[in-house]
């Protein structure tokens, strides 16, 4: 009976292991005192940072784009809860400089900084090396201390405004009292706030920059005295893209919050029953599946490390303003891109309405630029003029045909028998 | 004399062919085969349906690309059991030694068999396209030119698969035995490299994705020798738009059908064709 039970279970849980995660024989909590590299790098928008601990081996970059490794010195215990190593930097930080050798090139160490407009996203940074850093950050510092020279300014210049602008209040009443004229008393202009500063210059920090072609290249720091720090060496992949195209986000009129998207130069969007899609274009670009992951997450260990698997990374905006459409063949119609929201249907019943944004909407309403399009009967075909891997099709789909695909499945079936039983009645 | 004997050899073959595709017409396994095609594709197009139905929108590369492969893998299977069956079932029954009394020979035999199954692949491949063709013009989801030119290039790994199935059918002694070693070759082919392209799909930290780096290095060791590998291998090319690729992918196809062809006919020629005895 006990092996009878036994017998069902272990397919079960020969299926549950084939399906759960492998759990890494690690040691959560323990310490191992390492050489790391912080790594500024490039992700085809912007700069993200990264941790190479001593047990990631290889650092995968994108090829011919500038990127900062920072060496330091650093505790390395393994989190289990994220499966990753971490750095407790509170209890080691020690930086280290040297001289980056990387195949047959040399990088010193220099300063960088990140320059953004707006708050941090990385996808608008910017990274500034050596004397560019220092300049831009220095100016930027002026500029903040301008700024906040004109501000206090400008709280004085309010101050006299709301002084003479209640002094004027008090004359106009005055001659009205009097019944005097009073078209002739210019009202206090209001003083205009100074610009803020919208782009933030970080302070240059110590690290070492570098750009290298495509290739696979054996890397270490030189210290200063000419020793190698222990630790360092690793194996650094610059890689670069198979190919360019362009990623379309679809934004369903009946679904705005839940777009789709589409990277595949291959891909087809397929409509029904929407009123209207909005489209938002944008460059990206093909690399190695597993070299992309590691990018983005230097301890990404779910990818597989096979050649021949692809996959796209964004690659910035599209600086297109027009798209051209075509509908059944016709000649292409140029579509102007345009702000849009989601303007809410007045009353207690949940609906909304997307319409082009103008100021009656309001401030802090959230907004999207994108390219409308109304689907037609037929096959509509979008794309960036000159652009390629920009093309694709829009096609209306008959939602109702699933019963009768299924029915008529069984038209082979039943034409052989058909088929077969008249032979046998022929013959008899 | 040469050239009329190879006009006779053509001739018994081309006999032969005709003799095995109304055989498969006249049977009804053709037209489960071709429904179970059919079915499937139109199971997954209607889940694509519905869900267009439900959000309005879907973004598909090649929606009718995964239907039409299983079916081809399907119809790839069955036309190299059949092969098996065929040759080990003849020989079984006898018939095989009555044909071989009249003017067919071991080559003009197994070309015949080959053609004529290579014929029963192509009616039931263009009968799953006439299905999603017809789904095509019903939906609005179309039926690229790249699928047509899968189902051509198909051909030859099909090929390849029924030379197999008749190198296997003519080194058993008895149709059961046959059957089961070209069941279980086929299963493993199949195991392998659909296998490998679900396990690619998996995160590597669980076991079915961890199996993956071992299932790629299975299918690395089959990919000259399992004609599902070709398939793939064309199916491939064709999703990146290499034509380069597709062509050399249809040519080791042809070249390790032939290969086996030669196969097929040496065991038929060691075996003979007399009916297996105790």
């Amino acid at each position: 009976m006990a092996r009878m039970r036994l017998a069902r279970l272990v397919p079960l849980a020969l299926g549950l292991a084939l399906v759960l995660p492998i759990q890494a024989a690690h040691g959560a909590g323990e310490r191992e005192r390492q050489t790391v590299f912080n790594g500024v790098v490039f992700d085809g928008e912007g700069y993200r940072g990264q941790f190479y601990p001593g047990n990631e081996q290889t650092i995968h970059l994108l090829a011919d784009a500038p990127n900062v490794l920072v060496p330091k010195v650093t505790d390395v215990y393994w989190w289990p809860i994220t499966r990753e190593y971490k750095a407790d930097w509170e209890s080691t930080n020690e930086s280290l400089t040297g001289t980056l050798e990387v195949g047959d090139l040399t990088f010193p160490m220099t300063v960088y900084s990140m320059r953004y407009d707006g708050s941090y996203a990385a996808a608008a940074t910017e990274l500034l090396t050596s004397e560019s850093a220092v300049r831009a950050h220095v100016e930027n510092q002026q500029a903040r201390d301008d700024y906040q020279l004109a501000l206090g300014r400008y709280h004085q210049d309010l101050e006299e405004f709301d002084a003479s602008l209640e002094a004027w209040g008090d004359e106009i009443d005055r001659r009205r009292a009097e019944g005097l004229a009073t078209d002739d008393l210019p009202a206090p202009e209001q003083p205009s706030p100074p610009a803020q500063i919208t782009v933030t210059v970080t302070e240059p920090q110590p690290g070492i920059a570098f750009s290298l072609p495509a290739g696979e290249y054996a890397m270490r720091l030189r210290a200063p005295d000419g020793s190698i720090v222990p630790g360092s060496e690793r194996t650094l992949v610059a890689f670069g893209p198979r190919r360019e195209g362009v990623a379309y986000k679809v934004i369903a009129a009946s679904r705005y919050t839940l777009p789709d998207a589409s990277t595949d130069p291959n891909d087809i969007i397929f409509v029904s029953g929407e009123a209207a899609l909005y489209i938002q274009p944008a460059a990206q670009r093909e690399y190695d599946a597993f070299y992309a992951a590691k990018l983005l997450h230097s301890q990404q260990q779910s990818v597989q490390n096979r050649r021949g698997v692809w996959s796209w990374l964004p690659a910035g905006e599209l600086p297109a303003s027009t798209l051209s459409l075509s509908a059944n063949g016709g000649p292409p119609q140029p579509v102007e891109a345009d702000v849009y929201y989601a303007k809410q249907r007045p009353g207690a019943a949940l609906g909304y309405e997307i319409v082009p944004y103008d100021e009656s909407a309001g401030q802090g309403v959230s907004t999207f630029r994108a390219f409308e399009v109304r689907p037609q009967a037929g096959v509509m075909t979008v794309s960036a003029s000159g652009v390629a891997g920009s093309t694709r099709e829009i096609r209306t789909v008959d939602t109702d045909m699933g019963t009768a695909l299924l029915l008529l499945a069984f038209a082979p079936l039943a034409a052989g028998l058909f088929w077969m039983s008249y032979r046998r009645w022929r013959t008899r | 004399m040469v050239g009329a004997d190879a006009r006779l050899r053509a001739g018994s073959a081309w006999r032969l062919a005709r003799r095995e595709l109304m055989g498969a017409v006249r049977s009804p396994s053709l037209y489960v085969m071709v429904t179970l095609g059919c079915l499937v594709a139109a199971v997954i197009v209607s889940s694509y349906l519905d869900y267009v139905a439900d959000s309005g929108t879907v973004v598909l590369a090649n929606p009718l690309r995964a239907p039409l492969l299983f079916a081809l893998l399907a119809t790839t299977a069955y036309v190299g059991l059949l092969s098996t069956a065929g040759l080990a079932g003849e020989r079984e029954r006898g018939t095989l030694e009555v044909l071989f009394y009249g003017p067919v020979d071991t080559t003009s035999y197994i070309v015949g068999k080959l053609l004529g199954h290579a014929l029963t692949y192509l009616l039931a491949a263009l009968a799953v396209v006439a299905f999603l063709a017809l789904t095509a013009w019903l939906t609005g989801m179309p039926l690229s030119l790249k699928e047509l030119v899968l189902v051509a290039a198909s051909t030859v790994p099909a090929m390849s698969m029924i030379a197999l199935g008749l190198a296997l059918g003519a080194l058993a002694g008895r149709i059961r035995p046959a059957l089961a070693l070209a069941a279980l070759v086929i299963a493993v082919f199949i195991a392998i490299d659909v296998g490998s392209e679900i396990a690619v799909a998996q995160p590597s930290d669980t076991l079915l994705g961890s199996a993956a780096g071992l299932l790629a290095s299975l299918a690395a060791a089959i990919v000259w020798v399992s004609p599902m590998g070709y398939l793939f291998w064309a199916e491939d090319a064709l999703a990146v738009g290499t034509v380069g690729d597709v062509l050399i992918a249809v040519g080791a196809a042809s070249a390790y059908g032939l290969a086996l062809t030669r196969m097929a006919i040496a065991a038929l020629r060691w075996r003979g064709v007399q009916r297996w005895r105790e």
